[in-house]
């Protein structure tokens, strides 16, 4: 009876802060994007004539799930299909991790990011424990210095 | 001229359900799904067990009846063969009783009767001390009869295993999480299914005594006695509990009864019992 209730506790507030939490990094990422726009990121690794400097710029983040993520994941892993909590996860840790690049780029002011690279790592102590999403954003940045002749 | 990346109105990477509703959709599912493959297995675990012969059943759990410490504390003395006889003329023309019951009483405080698997049916002190008339203590031997011969305590075991299986096969070391919500869903059907049980014995119990005595009255004595005993039965809803509620027994007892029959005194000696 006693675990019944902590269960729902647990997943009422993990529903709760959870979603509250998302919203507000959402919109925390959405403003940063835009202020951050002016530096473009490649994949590629075409380097334009100008640029003369080139610098390994990283960016990484760790997000947790919450206890009604991984509820929901558990039940849906019996049935299939896609995991829009998850998703949103993932999206939000790939979107951070670009930016926190392109803030360590800007202080290099740099022109743009070629050749980006992400790798994820998911964290956990044992299968069906919370866990935690690791994104990494690597990549380099380009400037073009005055070349003093 | 250089360019700059517009940023995206809306976001291809997330799916657009609601979460909520996407973990409702799923938990209905599970449970409309788990609800119906448990009361299959359920029936299925009720058709296996009425193949175990009595005999198997006796020879499986001697040794186990035995380990328990529930061999501690039985007293032989008159009070025991008192009661055996009351027994025995409780039981003598039950034509489809497979053995013979055995009755003895076990020197505990606590006021409990139960059935081993095997005949051997134990009432402690505490609850002959709670009973003044033969009538209430025939009913709760009748009840535990009842027990025995509806095979409760192998249907009990038989579905847990079922269930237990079943929940292997499905989920495996995968999401504890959903597993627990599934042992959820078998505990609710279990616990309605002892229920149900229960009322049976406690017909069961019935029958034999208006047999032997021609009545009913006076069956309800220990359950009315209990009220008083336990207050904390109130609080645990009814479908959380393994019995029904005693109001609802005393009532089902009652609505069966003739109000103008006479009781039988109970007397008991019971200074043998160190509780």
């Amino acid at each position: 009876m006693f675990e019944l209730i902590t269960f729902f506790v647990l997943l009422t507030v993990g529903y709760f802060s959870g979603t509250y939490i998302e919203k507000r990094h959402y919109k925390d990422i959405i403003r940063r994007e835009k202020d951050l726009a002016n530096i473009p990121v490649r994949c590629d690794k075409w380097v334009p004539n100008e640029c003369n400097k080139g610098f390994l710029v990283m960016g990484s983040v760790v997000i947790s799930v919450d206890y009604f993520k991984m509820v929901s994941e558990g039940v849906k892993n019996i049935f299939g299909g896609r995991i829009r909590s998850y998703e949103a996860l993932l999206d939000r840790a790939r979107r951070e991790a670009v930016l926190r690049m392109k803030e360590m780029a800007k202080k290099y002011n740099a022109q743009e990011v070629v050749n980006l690279r992400l790798e994820s790592a998911r964290l956990s102590k044992e299968a069906g424990g919370v866990l935690c999403v690791e994104v990494f954003a690597y990549g380099t940045a380009l400037r073009s210095d005055e070349i003093h002749t | 001229m250089k360019f700059t990346p517009k940023a995206l109105s809306d976001n291809p990477n997330v799916s657009k359900t609601h979460p909520l509703k996407e973990f409702a959709f799923s938990v209905g599912l599970l449970f409309v799904i788990g609800g119906g493959l448990f009361v299959g297995l359920g029936f299925l675990a009720d058709y296996l067990v009425e193949r175990i012969s009595f005999e198997t059943e006796k020879s499986l759990f001697e040794k186990w009846g035995s380990s328990l410490e529930l061999s501690k504390g039985v007293v032989e003395n008159e009070a025991s063969a008192k009661l055996q006889a009351m027994m025995d003329s409780l039981v003598r023309n039950e034509s489809n009783l497979r053995y013979k019951p055995k009755v003895q009483v076990v020197c505990w405080k606590e006021p409990n009767a139960f059935a081993l698997p095997g005949g051997t049916i134990k009432i402690t002190s505490g609850l002959i001390r709670q009973i003044k008339h033969e009538n209430g203590l025939a009913f709760i031997m009748g009840h535990e009869v009842g027990h025995l011969q509806n095979r409760d305590h192998l249907r009990g075991i038989g579905r847990q295993l079922v269930f237990l299986l079943g929940g292997l096969v499905l989920f495996g070391e995968h999401s504890a999480v959903s597993a627990k919500m599934v042992g959820l869903v078998s505990s609710m059907t279990d616990l309605s299914f002892s229920r149900e049980r229960e009322i049976d014995a406690d017909n069961y119990g019935l029958r034999l005594v208006k047999k032997k005595y021609g009545h009913t009255k006076g069956a309800e004595e220990f359950f009315v006695a209990i009220q008083n005993y336990s207050k904390a039965e109130k609080y645990i809803p009814s479908f959380l509990s393994t019995h029904p509620s005693s109001d609802a027994r005393i009532q089902n007892i009652r609505n069966l009864q003739d109000s103008n029959a006479t009781l039988v005194d109970l007397n008991l000696d019971l200074k043998d019992c160190k509780e």
